[in-house]
C-alpha cells in the first residue's frame, strides 16, 4: 500500500492508513479543466438565455486554454501516467456484465474494480471524444475572429464546411451539458462521496482501499 | 433576386394605450414587431425578410407624443416625429442640437411620419444584412461584408466583433451628447437607462443595436437640462447631398466657463461603430482649455487611436478626424 507520508496534518488522524488516489498536479488538473468548462458553459449559454455580456473573449481564451490543458493531459497520461489505468479492458467489460446482471436481478456479486471502475472509464472515453470535439471543432472556429496574435480568416473553409463545424461545436457542448449534470449527480451521491473527498484531499482511507476496490486491479 | 412585393400577411393591433401596448408585446414576445412611423418596419415586410406573425402599430397611443418640460429637462415622447423635433421652440431654445441633427435625418416626407423611439432604435443598414444573407446579425455564422471582396466602405472602424455594421442613426450621437435617458416599460414595470447603455454593439448582442427585447417598449426620451444652453455642434457627412444616411456624423455638447475654457463637454460620433462612439479621448483633451486650431486638430487625431478600418472605408480615419476637430472648434451656443 502506497502509504502517504505522515506531516502534521496526516499524522494527527487516527489509524493513519491512508492511500493516494490523486497527486495534487492531478487535483489541480481536475479542477482547473472544472472551472475551464463551467466558464466556458457561462459564456456560450447565459447570452443564448438572455443574459447579455460579452462573452466571446472570455469563452476563445478560456478554449484556448482549454485545449492547453487537454494537450498537457494527453501527454502526462501518455508518457508519465499509467494510461492502462483509464483503459477498458476484458476485466471491466465481465465487471459490467456483472453489474448489468445484477440490475435484473442476478445473485452474482459485484465484482470490485481498480482504481477506476468501468462505468468511469466509459464516461472518460466519452468526455475525450466529446472534449477533443469540441477543442478541435473551437480551435477552427478562432480562424473567424479577430484577436491580438492574428486576423479572422473565413475562407480556410467553405461555407458548407463551417456549418459541420458549427453543427459539431453546438452538439458536443450540449453533449457537455448532459455530461457535467451527470458528473455532478454521481459525485454528490453519498456513495461517492470519498471520491469527492479524494479529488480534494488526494487520498482515500485504507478500509475505503478494501471496501470499494479490488487490490489485485489496483496495487496502490 | 429579392422579392419586393405584397407584405406577407400578420395580426394586426392598435393599441391606444402604453398599458394595452405592453400587454400585447407582453402576451406575443418574440413573434412581435412594433411599428411606429413604419419607414423600415415597411421595407422590412415588402422585402419579406422579416416576417413578423404580430405587428403592434403604435401610433394611436397619444401618450407617446410631444415634447414637455420638466423640472429636470425635457421628455419627448418616442413617437414625437422628427418634424415635430426640428421644429419644436422648446428644443430650439434650449437643446438646438437635436433640432439640426433632426433636420438632417432622411427626407422632409420621412421625416414627417419617421419617429424620434423609431430612429434611435433603427436597425442596421448593412446590405448583406438587409439582402436577407444568413449573417451573424441574422443569425447565421458568418460576416459577408468583412471579407477581402465585401462592400464595407459604410462599416465600422471600431469595436466591430464579428458583425462590422454600425448605427447610422443621426439623433443616437445626440442623445449621447445630450446624456439622454431612455424611458422603457414592459410587463415588469418601468426602467430609465442611460443612452449610452441603451445601445449595445455585437460583443453584447450581435443581433439587436439597442437593449430593447421584443417586450419592451421605448415610450419617452428625458433629456437632463445639465446641458440645456450649452454651445452644440451637429455634423453629418454623406455621400450624396440629397437625403442619405451617414458615412459619419458627430454631434457635440460644450459647456464653457467664464474664462472661455472647456468645462465640460460630451461628444458622440456615428456610423464609425454599432453604437455612437462617445469622444471621451477627446473630451478629456479640451477639459480647462481654451479652445483654438491646434487643440482642436489635437482631439481630433486623439480619437482616431484603436480604429481597425476595413478594407474599404480606411477615409472615415481622416474624416472622424476632421469632425471632431469641426465640433470642438466650432461648436456654437
Amino acid at each position: 500500500m502506497d502509504q502517504i507520508t505522515p506531516n502534521r496534518w496526516t499524522a494527527r488522524a487516527p489509524g493513519f492508513d491512508r492511500v493516494r488516489r490523486h497527486t495534487l498536479l492531478d487535483r489541480a488538473y481536475h479542477w482547473l479543466m472544472a472551472l475551464a468548462v463551467l466558464v466556458l458553459m457561462a459564456t456560450a449559454f447565459l447570452p443564448i438565455l438572455g443574459i447579455k455580456f460579452a462573452w466571446l473573449d472570455i469563452h476563445w481564451i478560456t478554449g484556448v486554454a482549454l485545449a492547453a490543458l487537454v494537450l498537457i493531459h494527453i501527454v502526462r497520461a501518455l508518457f508519465f501516467q499509467d494510461w492502462r489505468n483509464m483503459w477498458i479492458g476484458l476485466a471491466d467489460l465481465r465487471e459490467l456484465w456483472r453489474d448489468a446482471a445484477g440490475l435484473v436481478g442476478s445473485r452474482q456479486r459485484p465484482a470490485l474494480p481498480g482504481k477506476y471502475d468501468a462505468a468511469q472509464k466509459l464516461y472518460h472515453l466519452g468526455v475525450a471524444v466529446v472534449i477533443l470535439a469540441v477543442v478541435g471543432s473551437g480551435l477552427l472556429m478562432l480562424l473567424k475572429i479577430d484577436t491580438p496574435f492574428w486576423r479572422r480568416n473565413p475562407y480556410w473553409f467553405s461555407a458548407d464546411t463551417w456549418g459541420v463545424i458549427y453543427v459539431i461545436h453546438g452538439f458536443a457542448a450540449m453533449a457537455i451539458v448532459a455530461i457535467v449534470i451527470v458528473h455532478l449527480y454521481f459525485a454528490l451521491m453519498p456513495d461517492s462521496w470519498y471520491l469527492l473527498r479524494a479529488m480534494v484531499r488526494g487520498w482515500i482511507s485504507g478500509k475505503e482501499y478494501a471496501q470499494h476496490h479490488d487490490p489485485a486491479r489496483w496495487k496502490a | 433576386m429579392m422579392i419586393k412585393d405584397v407584405i406577407p400577411g400578420f395580426e394586426l393591433y392598435r393599441p391606444a394605450t402604453i398599458a394595452d401596448a405592453v400587454a400585447l408585446l407582453d402576451q406575443h414576445k418574440a413573434d412581435v414587431w412594433k411599428m411606429a412611423g413604419g419607414n423600415d418596419s415597411l421595407s422590412w415586410f415588402k422585402d419579406r425578410i422579416k416576417r413578423p406573425k404580430v405587428v403592434v402599430d403604435l401610433t394611436g397611443i397619444a401618450a407617446m407624443r410631444g415634447v414637455k418640460e420638466t423640472a429636470d429637462g425635457i421628455e419627448i415622447g418616442a413617437l414625437t416625429t422628427i418634424s415635430d423635433v426640428e421644429k419644436n421652440p422648446i428644443i430650439n431654445k434650449n437643446y438646438k442640437l437635436l433640432a439640426e441633427a433632426a433636420a438632417k435625418v432622411a427626407s422632409p416626407q420621412i421625416r414627417n411620419t419617421g419617429t424620434i423611439g423609431g430612429n434611435v432604435s433603427q436597425d442596421a443598414r448593412c446590405w448583406y444584412y438587409r439582402s436577407g444573407l444568413p449573417c451573424y446579425r441574422a443569425g447565421g455564422n458568418t460576416c459577408f461584408s468583412d471579407t477581402p471582396e465585401g462592400e464595407n466602405r459604410e462599416h465600422a472602424i471600431f469595436d466591430a466583433n464579428r458583425c462590422v455594421a454600425v448605427t447610422q442613426s443621426d439623433m443616437a450621437p445626440t442623445m449621447i451628447a445630450l446624456d439622454a435617458k431612455m424611458v422603457i416599460h414592459n410587463a415588469k414595470g418601468e426602467r430609465v437607462v442611460n443612452a449610452e447603455d441603451f445601445f449595445v454593439g455585437p460583443k453584447i448582442d450581435i443581433r439587436r443595436l439597442t437593449q430593447l427585447q421584443p417586450e419592451d417598449l421605448l415610450v419617452a426620451i428625458r433629456i437632463p437640462k445639465e446641458w440645456a444652453g450649452a454651445r452644440f455642434y451637429f455634423e453629418k457627412v454623406t455621400d450624396r447631398l440629397t437625403w442619405d444616411f451617414a458615412l459619419v456624423n458627430v454631434a457635440a455638447a460644450l459647456k464653457t466657463d467664464a474664462n472661455g475654457a472647456v468645462a465640460n463637454s460630451r461628444i458622440a460620433l456615428g456610423g464609425v461603430a454599432a453604437t455612437p462612439r462617445r469622444c471621451g479621448v477627446a473630451e478629456q483633451t479640451i477639459k480647462g482649455q481654451k479652445v483654438d486650431q491646434s487643440l482642436a486638430e489635437l482631439a481630433g487625431k486623439s480619437e482616431t487611436r484603436g480604429a481597425h478600418p476595413l478594407n474599404y472605408n480606411a477615409f472615415k480615419v481622416p474624416l472622424l478626424a476632421s469632425l471632431v476637430m469641426r465640433a470642438v472648434r466650432d461648436a456654437q451656443a
